[in-house]
C-alpha cells in the first residue's frame, strides 16, 4: 500500500521542480551545467575511441605533426600549448575536479546552513554559541581561509573535495546560516508550529517534519551559489599553484602565463578557454541560484492549492 | 540607535575574535611546519627563541593578551603586526570602498530598470551576471592587457610602478591615500544629505546642482592642499583594479536589487502611482526603488563574505613585481594590500601571526561595512531596532 504521506511529499517535490524549470534562467542555468557534465563524461570516450593517447594525454601527449603551440585547426580544435598538449583535452580534464568541488559545496553548504538554522531557532543556548561563529564567519574572506586550511602546497591537503567540504562548511555557516535562521526564527511562532507542539510533537519531530522542508528551498539557493562561489576560489587557488588537482582549469591558465616566455608570447586560446570555462560554469551555477530563488518566492502549485 | 550599533559592533567583535582563534588553533594543527623549519638546522634553537614549542593554547592566550592591546599580535620577525596592517591598509580600504561606490552607482539604477521589467533572462541581467561570474584573476589580466593596449606600455608602466616613481617624497603615501579614503567618505555622506533633500522634494534643481558640486569639491580641497597632482596619479594607479572589482560589484548589486524588484510592477502601489498619472520613471525610483530597498540591502549584506572574496582575489591579481611570486609577471602592478600580507608574508613564509592578523584587520574592515549598512537599514526601517534582539 502507497504511503499517502510520501505521496503527498512527492507531490510537493514535483510542484516545486516544476516551478524551477518553468524558470528560464533555471533552465539556462541548467543547460549550462549539462554542457560541462557531458564533457566531463566525453573525455574518457574519446580516448577510448578516436583520441590517441599518446597525442591527447592531458598530461604527457605530444603531437609530432605540427609546431607547438598550434592554432584552432580540426586536428586540435582549441590548439596546443608549448609543449605540446592538447588544449581541448585538458580543458575536459579540467572539468571533474570542478564539479566535484562544486558538488561537495553544494552538499555541505547546504547541510551546515540547515542545520545551524535549525539549530538557532530551537535550541536558544546553542543557537546563541552557533550565532557567534556565524558572525564571526560573515567578516572573514573565504578564499585566504581555504588557503590557510590548505597551508603547505606540498601537503596536496585541497583535492577537490576537501577543497568543496571545507568552502561549502565556510559559505553555509556564514551568508547561508544568516539567511536560513533569519527565515527560520519567524517560522517557529508560525500557528502550525504551535499546533504541533500542543500536540505534542518533540524538538526533533519539529526539526525534520516542519521547519527543514520549509527551509529546504533556501538552503537549494544558497547550496548552489556556494557550489559557483567554490569554482571561482578553486580556479583562484590552481591560480597561484595551490591545488592538489595539477589539471584543474586555474591550474592551465597558471602554466599558460608563466611559460610565456617560451611559448613566445601569452598562449590566448588557452587562457580564454580555461577562463571562460570557470566563468561560463559558475555563471550555470548562479543563474541555477536566481531560478530556485525564484521558485522558493513562489510558492508551489500543489501547495496554493 | 546608539545602543543598537553598539550591541551590534560588541557582537560583531566577539564573533571576530572567536572565528580568529578558530582560524588560530586550525591553521596550528594543519600546518605541518613552521617558521622555524625555514632555518633548517638551526629550526630547534628558532623554535625555542620564538616559543613555539610551548603548547598552543599557551601561545594564544599570549595573542589574545595581545588583541586586547590593540596591537593584533607580534610577527616572527618581532616587528608588531599592526605596523604592517597599517603599512598596507589604506590600499585595500580604498580599494574596497572605490570599488563598492562604483558598484553602488551603477548597479542600483541598472538592476531598479531591469527588475522593474522583470524579464528574467534580458540582456541587461544576463550581462550583470556574466560579470559577478567572471573569473577574477582573468578579468585581471584582460583589463590589464586592454590598458596596454589603449595607452601604450611607457604609459602603462609608468602608473604600475607608481611607488617607485611618485611616492619618494613626502606627503607619505598613506596620508595622501587616507585623504582619498576621507574624500570618498565624506562624497558618501553628501550623497546621502541629497537623497534625503530630495526625497522632501525641495528645489530639484538645487538637488541636481548638489550632485555637481561633490566632485567639484573633492577636487577643489585636493587642489587647496597642494596634491592634486598626486591624487590624480593615484586615481590612475588604482583605477584598474577598482574597475576589475567594481565591474564584478556592479554585477553582484544588479542582480541584488533586480532580484529584490520582482513583481514591483505589478504590485497594487504601482497600480496607484500610475492610476494617479505618474511617469513610469518616477514609479520605478519613487515607489517602487524605496519599497525593495530594505531586502536589497538584507542581501547585499548576506553577500559580504562574497564581496570579501572579491577583494582578496583582485588584489592578488594586481600585486607582482614586489619580489613576490604572481602569475601575471612583468604585466602585473605593484598593488600591495591586506592580501599580499595573508597570502605571501603570512602563508609563504609560514608567519602565522602576520596572517591571521591581517584577517582581522580584514574582518574590522567588514565588520565597519556592516555597520554602515546597519545604519542604513535602521534610517530606513526603525522596526530593525526594536527588533534586533530577536535574530
Amino acid at each position: 500500500m502507497v504511503n499517502p504521506n510520501r505521496l503527498r511529499r512527492r507531490g510537493w517535490f514535483r510542484g516545486w521542480l516544476g516551478a524551477v524549470l518553468v524558470q528560464p534562467a533555471s533552465r539556462l542555468g541548467l543547460g549550462l551545467i549539462m554542457i560541462f557534465i557531458l564533457g566531463a563524461i566525453a573525455h574518457p570516450i574519446l580516448f577510448a575511441t578516436i583520441w590517441p593517447s599518446h597525442i591527447y594525454d592531458p598530461r604527457a601527449g605530444f603531437d609530432i605533426e605540427v609546431m607547438h603551440p598550434a592554432p584552432m585547426s580540426w586536428r586540435h580544435p582549441l590548439g596546443t600549448d608549448a609543449f605540446g598538449k592538447d588544449a581541448l583535452s585538458m580543458l575536459l580534464a579540467g572539468t571533474p575536479p570542478s564539479l566535484i568541488a562544486a558538488v561537495a559545496a553544494a552538499v555541505s553548504a547546504a547541510l551546515v546552513a540547515l542545520a545551524m538554522a535549525s539549530v538557532v531557532a530551537s535550541y536558544r543556548r546553542v543557537g546563541r554559541v552557533l550565532n557567534v561563529i556565524t558572525d564571526g564567519a560573515l567578516f572573514v574572506p573565504i578564499p585566504a581561509v581555504m588557503l590557510i586550511l590548505g597551508a603547505d602546497p606540498r601537503a596536496d591537503r585541497l583535492t577537490p573535495l576537501f577543497f568543496g567540504l571545507a568552502f561549502g562548511v565556510l559559505t553555509g555557516a556564514s551568508s547561508g546560516a544568516l539567511v536560513l535562521r533569519s527565515q527560520a526564527l519567524p517560522l517557529m511562532k508560525a500557528e502550525y508550529i504551535d499546533a504541533a507542539r500542543v500536540a505534542g510533537a518533540s524538538r526533533r519531530q519539529i526539526i525534520f517534519r516542519h521547519l527543514v522542508p520549509a527551509l529546504l528551498p533556501l538552503a537549494g539557493v544558497y547550496a548552489v551559489l556556494g557550489a559557483g562561489g567554490a569554482i571561482v576560489t578553486q580556479g583562484f587557488l590552481a591560480w597561484l599553484a595551490y591545488t592538489a588537482a595539477k589539471s584543474d582549469w586555474g591550474t592551465l591558465i597558471y602554466w599558460a602565463l608563466t611559460t610565456q616566455l617560451f611559448a613566445g608570447g601569452l598562449q590566448w586560446n588557452i587562457i580564454i578557454a580555461a577562463g571562460l570555462a570557470i566563468s561560463l560554469l559558475t555563471l550555470g551555477f548562479f543563474l541555477l541560484a536566481s531560478g530556485l530563488r525564484r521558485a522558493a518566492e513562489t510558492p508551489p502549485v500543489s501547495l496554493r492549492e | 540607535m546608539t545602543g543598537f550599533l553598539l550591541r551590534r559592533l560588541l557582537s560583531g567583535l566577539f564573533g571576530l575574535v572567536v572565528f580568529a582563534s578558530i582560524m588560530f588553533f586550525v591553521s596550528d594543527w594543519l600546518v605541518p611546519g613552521d617558521f622555524a623549519s625555514i632555518f633548517g638546522s638551526g629550526a630547534a634553537e628558532m623554535r625555542e627563541a620564538l616559543g613555539l614549542n610551548r603548547p598552543v593554547w599557551v601561545r594564544w592566550w599570549e595573542w589574545m593578551g595581545q588583541l586586547a592591546t590593540g596591537s593584533l599580535g607580534t610577527s616572527f620577525t618581532g616587528e608588531p603586526v599592526i605596523n604592517s596592517v597599517m603599512s598596507v591598509l589604506p590600499w585595500s580600504v580604498a580599494l574596497f570602498a572605490l570599488a563598492i561606490t562604483v558598484g553602488i552607482a551603477i548597479g542600483i539604477p541598472v538592476g531598479r530598470r531591469a527588475g522593474f521589467r522583470d524579464r528574467p533572462l534580458s540582456p541587461t541581467l544576463l550581462a550583470a551576471a556574466t560579470a559577478s561570474s567572471v573569473f577574477p584573476p582573468w578579468l585581471a589580466l584582460l583589463i590589464i592587457n586592454l590598458a596596454l593596449t589603449v595607452v601604450g606600455f611607457e604609459f602603462y608602466d609608468r602608473l604600475r610602478r607608481l611607488d617607485e616613481i611618485m611616492w619618494d617624497t613626502p606627503p607619505f603615501p598613506n596620508t595622501v591615500l587616507w585623504l582619498l579614503v576621507g574624500g570618498v567618505l565624506l562624497a558618501g555622506l553628501l550623497l546621502v544629505a541629497v537623497a534625503r533633500a530630495s526625497r522632501l522634494g525641495r528645489k530639484p534643481w538645487l538637488v541636481r546642482g548638489c550632485w555637481l558640486l561633490i566632485p567639484a569639491a573633492i577636487v577643489g580641497t585636493w587642489a587647496t592642499l597642494g596634491i592634486l597632482p598626486r591624487m590624480v596619479d593615484l586615481l590612475g594607479f588604482i583605477s584598474l583594479p577598482v574597475l576589475a572589482l567594481g565591474i564584478a560589484a556592479a554585477g553582484e548589486v544588479i542582480m541584488v536589487v533586480a532580484a529584490a524588484m520582482v513583481g514591483s510592477s505589478t504590485a497594487p502601489y504601482t497600480q496607484a502611482a500610475r492610476a494617479k498619472g505618474l511617469s513610469t520613471a518616477m514609479i520605478r525610483r519613487r515607489h517602487a526603488g524605496r519599497a525593495t530597498l530594505l531586502p536589497a540591502l538584507s542581501r547585499l549584506a548576506a553577500g559580504l563574505p562574497y564581496a570579501l572574496g572579491g577583494l582578496v582575489i583582485i588584489e592578488s591579481a594586481f600585486s607582482g613585481g614586489i619580489g613576490v611570486f604572481n602569475p601575471l609577471g612583468a604585466r602585473s602592478f605593484d598593488f600591495v594590500g591586506l592580501s599580499s600580507i595573508i597570502f605571501f608574508q603570512g602563508f609563504q613564509q609560514r608567519d602565522t601571526p602576520i596572517a591571521i592578523g591581517a584577517l582581522v584587520a580584514i574582518g574590522l574592515l567588514a565588520l565597519i561595512v556592516r555597520l554602515i549598512v546597519d545604519v542604513v537599514h535602521v534610517a530606513l526601517d526603525p522596526r530593525v531596532e526594536a527588533e534586533s534582539g530577536v535574530g
